[in-house]
């Protein structure tokens, strides 16, 4: 079994579905990291790793994001082989020079958290757990201790019905 | 035609302006839209409420929230204001309501009050490196000594405070149950007492009921043999600063599922609270109410009665000594509230200055002051306000509205729409979600941190080294720009003196 | 232990990184018929298109193979004989403790229509798409044969080549194994908006022109002049080892929850294999890469020693064709409930059974889909909240209940 020496973990009661989040995570992956005005006002809009959900009702909101599993549903489907998990840190990333937009990753998600087409996109994107930086963005970002980093292997990760032990 | 008027606008700067619509989906007076037409942010003005969220949220500092700028010509009695209000009660036919405490530009008589240090005689002290007592003790004491050098007989139950500032009664309904949490965590966290205020104590703040006094107010909302033992005190509140006089009326669509099942009434029935207790039509109805109290918690609690400052304070005070009440709760005309009539929010009552030193003097003068506490409240904006409260006589002191703008409050006192932004005066899920507990009660503690330290260091300056020092040592504060007869009320010297 | 692999595309991969999770000191030689290793066949439209070079189309890195310890053989095995051993075309033998039959498929109808011709194509493998690449030229009159995904992204790739061709099918629309009519009619308009022209309902009776193919007859009689066909009708299992060999096989290569054959110690996996549907438990052959992926996985780990069960084969489709999203799972054809949508155009259909989803289609607006594939995985009863996985944005929030997750995300 790998360890895994980071996750993000929410607390969906807190959450106020704010969005602070997902601006951090587009701003984070774009050409200006530190520079909110210029990432988002140059050139083309970088694209946010997760999203935000507000219920029907209005009263409740969650973020969707990627849970780096164990035995991952997007690796399994991936036609091109473009996404990875890392043995150290647990963490799935697409290479993005061999993604080729079939959506195979978007559809096998159980979360839902893989980001599909739209905007005219043609590549597939996920969290990645900002492993560049001491704490991912969208933690960093949260108003209200709804984000937390913990360095621990997520507890009831979604783990394949394989039986693989 | 409606006549009201904006009374902010917002100035949105488009160059950093990244429309990621956070102040959008923030605002819950719905000031900003998303317009997907145009592709970019509208802002409604007249729906702003002043609140400052949008401005404190927004990730590029794009938005200002300034007062509208529109005004009617200057007068020195009819200004903006007073004609906006009048307008707003033409189109509406109702009393005007409003949140939080008196907003009138009086005189802030804290500001006119200044604190001694020592200086060559009677050294100061640095508390950094000597112990500072902070430690208060509220209940009754024992009567004066009969001069016959027996100890006192009898020792009555006692609040132990390591800090002499406690949160304010503020209900569970008019705020949230994350304030509660907040306040009630950071009250343990920092050995002082909260207020449940009268709107019941709810199930997950229990763990929370050994630092809690309970209210037992006039609606007698969620008054049982289980919330009178849980709490450390009791205290009867008879009225608060925000509104002598009147009741209070929280409306239906705010008496939710879990604020009826705390208050113990119907969910959606207007909670209302009467005017007077309907069993207390003298002092003496009072002293019977007090000793029910204490009869049914077997004499192990403290039991307290709250009062707005009125004109006859000091009279009533000393009434509700000899009644029995062990701690005296006095709430300044500054004293806020959820919702309250404008007029008599802002016209009715007396400042806690006054009243303070007013009942402090009387009570010494009928030489009952040390078998009471003294509670002051109602607009105790600091340590320093704290400080001079003590000076003037008080045990401790209540922080309300304080304690709500160090959660994040920003008075915009618009708390009667049930619409907080900042997910404090609501009890509304998408908003109180807003306040994370565990970041509230942080907050707090903090504020409760900060204002031990400064008093510390104000004691310390004055060559003292325990808070009874200062405790009614008028002798430490000076009057500026007051007049002969404010003086003498205070029991204060001027500067200079 | 003596591991030996015959086939070196996805079901290997996942068989040797199987094997290797347990046992780092066994054998393991792959025998492949293909010079090229372990590359995706999905891929082979995007190489043909020109939207990826040669190096982006291997599923592994280059050290797959060095880093797993594996030997290679290029050659094709003849036959298994008695006592475990795989005979080579070559004669070579190949002595084996643990077997694994990833053969994969053969293209369909090529045999029978391609004569010899240099003009005629499969696009099945690597070299296809490279033979192809070296033929077309732009404005080439091109036959495409099978509508169904590999014949669309054939096409697909034609289109970038600056050539329309003409795609034939038996089948009233396009993707018919795949999508109902509605959804195969949205999918027929967007690509015949984009130019590309459809023969649909007819069969191919012949190719004309020798020694170069320059027209196909449909069994409606009428001809396409062509410079080029694309045979692209799918592929049935390679069975010949298999039956050789007395290994029961129906559709495919027959095999039990651990993927092991009728005969202990051969196992199978990948595209020729007949393994159990997730939904109906029925053994059934569904040539897909993630199930090769998976398939191969499990062998390998069995072959190893572990003991470990298949999950069951679900059927997961998606793609893009022109700038349309595709998606299928599960039981799509069969009657279900619908969204469809005009601004944003899109289709979504759920298969409904006993209150729990069986089946998918979404075209466009196709974000967070897996959500619904979760749930079909789980079987989970979804019975009276159904339009709530009709909208166009899904809203996992709104089902909140029903999602099982991890990391104490509180849904």
């Amino acid at each position: 079994m790998t360890t895994a020496i980071r996750r993000v973990k929410a607390r969906s009661e807190f959450c106020m579905g704010c969005g602070l989040c997902r601006l951090a995570c587009q701003v984070a992956h774009s050409a200006y990291p530190l520079n909110i005005v210029k990432a988002m006002k140059t050139g083309e809009k970088p694209v946010a790793r997760m999203s935000v959900e507000t219920s029907a009702d209005g009263m409740d909101f969650r973020t969707v994001r990627c849970l780096h599993c164990e035995d991952p549903e997007c690796i399994k489907t991936c036609i091109s082989g473009a996404i990875s998990r890392d043995e150290a840190s647990g963490v799935v990333t697409i290479n993005e020079q061999k993604c080729v937009g079939c959506w195979s990753c978007v559809i096998a998600c159980p979360e839902g958290s893989i980001i599909g087409p739209g905007m005219g996109r043609s590549k597939a994107y996920k969290c990645d757990l900002c492993l560049s930086r001491e704490v991912p963005a969208c933690v960093a970002a949260c108003p209200n201790a709804a984000l937390l980093l913990v360095k621990e292997p997520a507890a009831g990760v979604v783990k394949s019905t394989n039986g693989e032990g | 035609m409606k006549l009201s008027k904006p009374k902010f606008e917002i100035e949105r700067d488009p160059a950093r302006c990244v429309e990621c619509g956070v102040c959008v989906n923030q605002c819950a007076n719905r000031v900003h839209d998303w317009d997907p037409y145009d592709e970019n942010i509208l802002s409604e003005d007249i729906n702003c409420v002043g609140c400052q969220r949008c401005v404190h949220l927004c990730p590029t500092r794009a938005l200002k929230v300034l007062p509208f700028a529109s005004r009617t010509r200057e007068h020195g009695l009819w200004t903006s204001n007073v004609i906006n209000e009048i307008h707003l009660q033409a189109d509406s036919g109702g009393i005007l309501l409003a949140g939080m405490g008196n907003s009138r530009r009086q005189t802030v008589y804290w500001d006119q009050i200044l604190l001694n240090a020592s200086q060559v005689t009677n050294p100061s002290i640095d508390p950094l490196r000597e112990p500072m007592e902070l430690k208060t003790f509220l209940g009754r004491k024992p009567p004066l000594s009969r001069g016959n050098g027996e100890f006192a007989d009898q020792i009555y139950p006692q609040l132990e405070l390591e800090v002499p500032v406690m949160f304010a009664a503020m209900s569970f309904g008019s705020v949230s149950l994350n304030v509660h949490k907040s306040l009630a965590q950071a009250a343990s966290n920092q050995h002082t007492y909260w207020n449940t205020g009268e709107g019941g104590l709810h199930s997950e703040v229990r763990e929370f009921r050994n630092r809690a006094i309970v209210q037992v107010a006039s609606g007698r909302f969620g008054v049982s043999s289980e919330y009178l033992e849980d709490g450390a005190a009791i205290e009867i509140k008879i009225g608060q600063g925000a509104k002598p006089g009147i009741g209070g009326h929280l409306p239906g669509e705010k008496v939710t599922g879990e604020v009826a099942r705390t208050r113990r009434i119907p969910p959606g029935s207007d909670a209302i609270s009467p005017a007077p207790h309907h069993d207390i039509y003298s002092i003496e109805d009072l002293s019977q109410l007090v000793y029910s109290l204490k009869e049914a918690t077997a004499y192990r609690k403290p039991v307290a009665v709250k009062i707005a400052a009125v004109h006859n304070v000091a009279a009533i005070c000393s009434g509700m000594a000899r009644a029995g009440a062990d701690i005296l709760v006095i709430d300044g005309y500054r004293g806020g509230s959820g919702a309250t009539p404008l007029r008599v929010r802002n016209e009715v009552g007396i400042p806690i200055e006054f009243a303070l030193a007013a009942v402090d003097s009387r009570l010494r003068e009928e030489g009952i002051r040390n078998e009471v506490s003294l509670v002051a409240s109602g607009g105790i904006r600091s340590s320093a306000d704290a400080a001079k409260a003590i000076a003037l006589g008080a045990d401790a002191v209540y922080i309300g509205t304080a304690a709500l703008v160090a959660l994040g409050c920003h008075m915009c006192q618009s708390c009667y729409t049930g619409k907080c932004n900042w997910g404090i005066a609501t009890v509304n899920p998408a908003l109180t979600k807003r306040l994370n507990p565990e970041v509230g009660a942080c907050r707090a503690e903090n504020l409760l941190q900060a204002w031990k330290h400064e008093l510390a260091e104000f004691l310390g300056g004055m060559g003292m080294n325990a808070i009874e020092s200062l405790r009614g040592n008028r002798l430490m504060l000076r009057g500026v720009g007051l007049t002969e007869r404010e003086l003498k009320i205070l029991g204060i010297k001027a500067v200079g003196e | 232990m003596r591991y030996v692999i015959i086939g070196g595309s996805i079901a290997s991969v996942g068989a040797i990184e199987g094997i290797r999770r347990f046992d780092q000191k066994g054998s393991i030689t792959v025998i492949s018929d293909e010079p090229y290793p372990y590359y995706s066949r999905p891929l082979i439209s995007y190489y043909l298109a020109g939207r990826i070079g040669k190096g982006e189309l291997y599923y592994r890195q280059p050290t797959f193979y060095q880093q797993n310890q594996v030997k290679v053989i290029i050659g094709r095995a003849s036959g298994l004989a008695p006592d475990q051993v795989v005979v080579l075309e070559s004669g070579e033998e190949i002595p084996y403790d643990r077997l694994l039959l990833a053969v994969g498929g053969t293209p369909l109808l090529y045999d029978r229509l391609a004569g010899d011709r240099e003009n005629v194509v499969g696009f099945y493998t690597l070299q296809d798409a490279e033979k192809i690449r070296s033929l077309v030229f732009p404005g080439m009159r091109v036959v495409v044969i099978g509508a169904g995904l590999v014949g669309l992204k054939a096409a697909e790739a034609l289109y970038h080549l600056q050539v329309m061709p003409t795609v034939v099918d038996l089948a009233p629309y396009p993707l018919s194994g795949l999508l109902d009519s509605e959804a195969g009619v949205m999918v027929k308009e967007h690509l015949r908006d984009k130019g590309l022209e459809f023969r649909l309902g007819v069969e191919v009776s012949s190719l004309q022109g020798v020694p170069r193919v320059n027209q196909v007859i449909l069994g409606d009689d009428s001809c396409l002049d062509c410079d080029l066909v694309i045979i692209a009708a799918g592929v049935r299992p390679n069975l010949a080892l298999a039956e050789g060999a007395g290994i029961m096989t129906g559709q495919g290569i027959l095999v039990d929850r651990r993927q092991e054959t009728s005969v202990p110690g051969v196992y199978a996996a990948g595209d020729a294999a007949q393994a159990e549907d997730l939904l109906n438990g029925k053994r059934k052959v569904v040539p897909l890469l993630p199930l090769a992926l998976e398939q191969g996985r499990i062998a390998g780990m069995n072959m190893a020693g572990q003991d470990v069960a298949y999950r069951g084969s679900l059927a997961i489709n998606s793609t893009s064709i022109l700038g349309m999203a595709v998606m299928s799972a599960g039981d799509s054809k069969a009657e279900g409930i619908k969204a469809i949508g005009n601004d944003p155009r899109f289709y979504r259909k759920i298969t409904l059974q006993d209150g729990t989803i069986t089946g998918l289609i979404a075209i466009n607006q196709v974000d967070k889909m897996g959500i619904l594939t979760e749930l079909i995985r789980r079987r989970v009863r979804i019975e009276g909240h159904e339009s709530k996985l009709l909208q166009p944005r899904l809203n996992g929030i709104d089902i909140k209940e029903f999602l099982q997750t991890g990391v104490n995300q509180i849904v």
